[in-house]
């Protein structure tokens, strides 16, 4: 009896403990959702959590990452049970459909007066103008979504005796000296149109102003961009290029590593692929099978629009967030600080993912590498032994912001000339493709509309119809699809 | 004579009783519900008198089909307690043996351990399989997860019927997987008989490890390979064989043409499937009684005849159950078909399955899970129909139901 009230005095006495320190805390805690794009538990995320609470005392940093193939639907089960994370990354098209929905928290005010977007340091205004929503931003892009250009082997306009063309007419004799010099085709891709925007950056010589999906004119206006006069003469292009035998006919069913490895096999020479850190790998890929990696990253061609950017993933405050403003302040207007926290979102926890310490990394193998003290360089993944930590979160080349001044920036030292330069040209000649807007009818015909588009798309790409049959087909099978998205668009 | 127990007696009439009480009760429901009767209904909903009029249907025949569910189980278990007190009664049951015999709980005390292994087995099928069966309810609403679900009755199924493409996927699935069927089993008898004709040991046994191996590729990898082979390019295996027989003068792109995908799709699933599937029918041939074969002979039977009058008849009850079996999952296609379409085949060789991926992640906005699931209910009403037929067909065939 004497132990049972014992156990029982020191069952109350712990709980009230437990009840007195609970309500004596004031600390915030934030319930932030992720995907696979920062580090996860098994490379360090803990050391980036800490971190990060000990950068913002006060705040206590909950991270739930799902598997990256499952987050989507682990996010609609939370959301479907009402047990919403305070911050959420979303893409652009969760992003649109949780805006209309009215999950996410208007922040378009308290970016205003954000210290990140006055800090003179940060780069994203058209970038962030984009991320609107009827005048509203609903969330927060550190850095752009990349998109991407056209690479040229150099060995190849050497071959043929050709500078890099600048204007469409180069382009197209280039393509044809290619063809006739080598025997194969100049161009491949894969597919004839991508599956999600921004549709088109795989063949952008050849769509130039043509879009296939739902544009929002000068005037405000939707319209269906494939409808356009612009896309039929596209369309004529690719037609003419793939039976010329300047486009790979086989790009229709390429995969991206598929047409990756034929550029790596010097199939073709003119590949349009991704800006940044893609640079360096098609060309240690094109030097590892004993071929010259030289690759020149082409302007847009005179008189063309620029490449099309990605939408970035955004991180939104939900509406279920009992503090927004505080989470704001403290989450997202850190992020591209300029100074310790941004590192930590680009680069991860010093001592786990990067350090300044004297050190060998990836000891006892080819890239070993010696660095002395104060010479910053990243550790040896966790997770895959004999690799290096690259980033963190933040792409160094796609950040929105530079560093404060005074501020080490690792970028400098960490990436490689081609990729830097190429993504250099990138941010410089790049506009963000549009956000379409969510409605009830988009989402309900436009799973049918786009398969009727892709299959007119191939079909006069391979030649087995005229751009004429094609639309003639769309009209007797899209059009009234078309119609009713468009006329849902302008009703919003 | 046989003495009835009265557990099992009370248990049959209790199982009667309830079933009436059930459907009576599940019909005066849905008839309260479907009147907008203000009790019932303001349970439910305060929703408009189209969903009433649904729901009313819903819970009679949901009410009656679970109560006939519960009625049924009621009823093996008497049968099971009837058949106890009959072999402790000495009355010859099954095997028409008597024996006698210890009471239902004690004997599954006795192998508490197997049961104990069966729990997990149990929770697994319950939570994964049953539980996900209320979700058949958002057929009825407009549901894109952010919000709450909207009613919208029937008009899941409305838009389902009245789009090309959904009848397009509908018989695609039923033609891609009864050809499929036909083809892989077919062709398996007639390589079980090849195999089973071969002399050579060792040269059955490798012919055997060759033909299986294809099934353990994954279908990426299986779609990979035959991309390469049907290449229209100077890499293009069959292109180029065939070029070089002089039938054709340049490659033919197979995988962008309409028809010859689906020749294609059945001679890569032939390859893949084929092999497998030998193996049941080697296992029956491997069981017919040699003196058979030996008494054949001796009436004068060639190897032809042998196969023909022996060999064949004893595959026959193989061969049907197998097609009965299979018959009953050809709703299930996915993977196969995903994974060597392009833009240009698409939407002529669509299946179910892939017409819902689509619907889902190819809609440019948070997909209506609304009417992906009626196009599943749609899908597993069909299998549920093809499943009674083939336990129909089992009965009369094999003796012997498959459920």
């Amino acid at each position: 009896m004497k132990k049972l009230v014992a156990m029982m005095l020191a069952l109350a006495i712990s709980l009230s403990l437990i009840a007195v320190s609970a309500f004596a805390d004031d600390t915030i805690k934030i319930v932030m959702m992720v995907d696979n794009t920062i580090l996860n538990q098994n490379n360090g995320r803990d050391a980036i959590e800490a971190r990060w609470e000990e950068l913002h005392p006060g705040f206590d940093l909950e991270i739930i990452q799902p598997d990256h193939s499952a987050y989507y639907d682990v996010l609609q089960q939370r959301i479907a049970s009402g047990d919403l994370p305070d911050v959420v990354l979303l893409s652009s098209t969760y992003y649109a459909d949780y805006a209309a929905a009215g999950i996410l928290w208007d922040m378009t005010e308290a970016w205003e007066n954000s210290k990140t977007k006055n800090s003179g340091r940060f780069t994203g205004d058209t970038v962030f103008e984009g991320l609107k929503i009827n005048g509203k931003l609903y969330g927060f892009a550190p850095t752009r979504g990349n998109g991407c250009v056209t690479y040229v082997k150099q060995a190849w306009l050497d071959a043929v005796g050709m500078e890099a063309p600048t204007t469409y007419d180069q382009y197209i004799e280039m393509c044809k000296a290619f063809v006739e010099k080598f025997g194969t085709y100049a161009i491949s891709a894969a597919g004839f149109v991508g599956n999600e925007a921004p549709f088109v950056n795989y063949l952008p010589e050849f769509y130039q102003d043509a879009y296939p999906y739902f544009v929002q004119q000068e005037d405000g206006t939707w319209v269906d961009g494939f409808t356009l006069d612009n896309m039929k003469a596209a369309l004529q292009r690719i037609q003419d290029a793939v039976a010329a035998g300047i486009i790979d006919k086989e790009t229709l069913t390429n995969k991206t590593s598929d047409a990756r490895n034929k550029f790596y096999d010097d199939k073709f020479g003119v590949f349009t692929y991704w800006a940044g850190t893609w640079a360096t790998n098609l060309k240690t890929n094109l030097e590892a099978k004993n071929l010259d990696g030289t690759l020149v990253a082409l302007k847009p061609l005179e008189g063309l629009p620029p490449y099309y950017d990605r939408v970035p993933p955004m991180w939104c405050i939900t509406a279920k967030c009992a503090n927004p403003q505080a989470v704001f302040d403290a989450f997202i207007d850190t992020m591209l600080d300029g100074g310790d926290t941004q590192m930590l979102w680009t680069y991860g926890a010093e001592g786990v993912h990067w350090s300044k310490s004297a050190g060998t990394v990836l000891a006892g193998t080819e890239k070993e590498a010696t660095y002395e003290d104060g010479q910053f360089h990243m550790l040896e993944n966790l997770e895959t032994a004999g690799t290096l930590y690259t980033k963190n979160h933040i792409d160094p080349m796609l950040a929105l912001a530079t560093f404060a001044d005074g501020y080490y920036d690792p970028k400098e030292d960490s990436v490689k000339p081609e990729a830097k330069a190429a993504s250099e040209l990138f941010n410089a000649n790049s506009r963000l493709a549009s956000i379409v807007p969510a409605t009830p009818v988009l989402s309900e015909l436009n799973g049918d509309l786009t398969m009727i588009k892709s299959e007119i798309i191939a079909d006069i790409a391979l030649g087995t119809i005229t751009v004429e049959e094609g639309y003639a087909r769309f009209a007797e099978e899209g059009l009234e699809l078309s119609n009713e998205i468009v006329e849902s668009l302008n009703a919003l | 004579m046989v003495r009835y127990d009265s557990t099992s007696l009370k248990l049959n009439k209790l199982a009667k009783y309830l079933l009436l009480v059930g459907v009576i009760l599940s019909v005066v429901v849905g008839i309260l519900v479907f009147t907008g009767s203000q009790t019932v209904s303001g349970l439910l909903s305060e929703d408009s008198a189209t969903e009433n009029y649904v729901k009313g249907i819903l819970i009679a025949a949901i009410g009656s089909l679970v109560t006939w569910i519960i009625s049924f189980l009621i009823k093996s278990y008497a049968k099971l307690v009837q058949d106890t007190a009959d072999i402790r009664n000495g009355v010859p049951v099954f095997t028409g043996k008597t024996v006698k015999e210890k009471p239902l709980l004690q004997r599954m005390s006795k192998y508490w351990g197997f049961y104990l292994m069966f729990i997990p087995v149990l929770i697994f099928v319950l939570v994964f399989h049953y539980a996900p069966m209320f979700g058949i309810q958002y057929a009825f609403y407009s549901w894109k997860i952010v919000g709450d679900p909207v009613w919208v009755g029937f008009a899941n199924f409305d838009k389902l019927f009245s789009q090309s493409q959904f009848s397009v996927s509908f018989w695609n699935t039923i033609e891609f997987s009864v050809v499929k069927l036909l083809l892989n089993t077919g062709l398996a008898v007639v390589i079980s008989l090849l195999l089973n004709e071969m002399i050579s040991l060792k040269f059955k046994k490798l012919s055997q490890t060759i033909i299986y191996l294809p099934h353990f590729m994954s279908w990426v990898v299986t779609a990979s390979v035959f991309s390469l082979m049907l290449s229209p390019s100077g890499n293009g295996l069959i292109n180029q064989l065939l070029i070089k027989m002089g039938i054709i003068d340049q490659g033919i792109y197979f995988m962008a043409d309409k028809q010859w995908w689906r020749v294609w799709y059945y001679i890569i699933n032939v390859w893949r499937e084929t092999g497998w599937q030998t193996i049941i029918f080697m296992a029956t041939l491997t069981s017919i009684d040699p003196g058979l074969y030996e008494a054949a002979s001796i009436d004068g039977a060639g190897r032809w005849k042998k196969m023909c009058y022996v060999t064949f008849p004893a595959l026959a009850n193989t061969i049907i159950t197998v097609l009965i079996l299979n018959l009953a999952k050809i709703m299930n296609l996915f993977e196969s078909v995903f994974v060597l379409q392009n833009d240009s085949v698409r939407r002529s060789t669509n299946v179910l399955q892939t017409y819902v991926y689509y619907q889902t992640f190819n809609s440019g906005a948070s997909a209506d899970y609304g009417y992906t699931t009626a196009i599943g209910l749609f899908r597993s009403l069909v299998g549920l129909v093809l499943m009674v037929i083939c336990n129909f067909a089992s009965k009369k065939v094999r003796g012997r139901g498959i459920m």
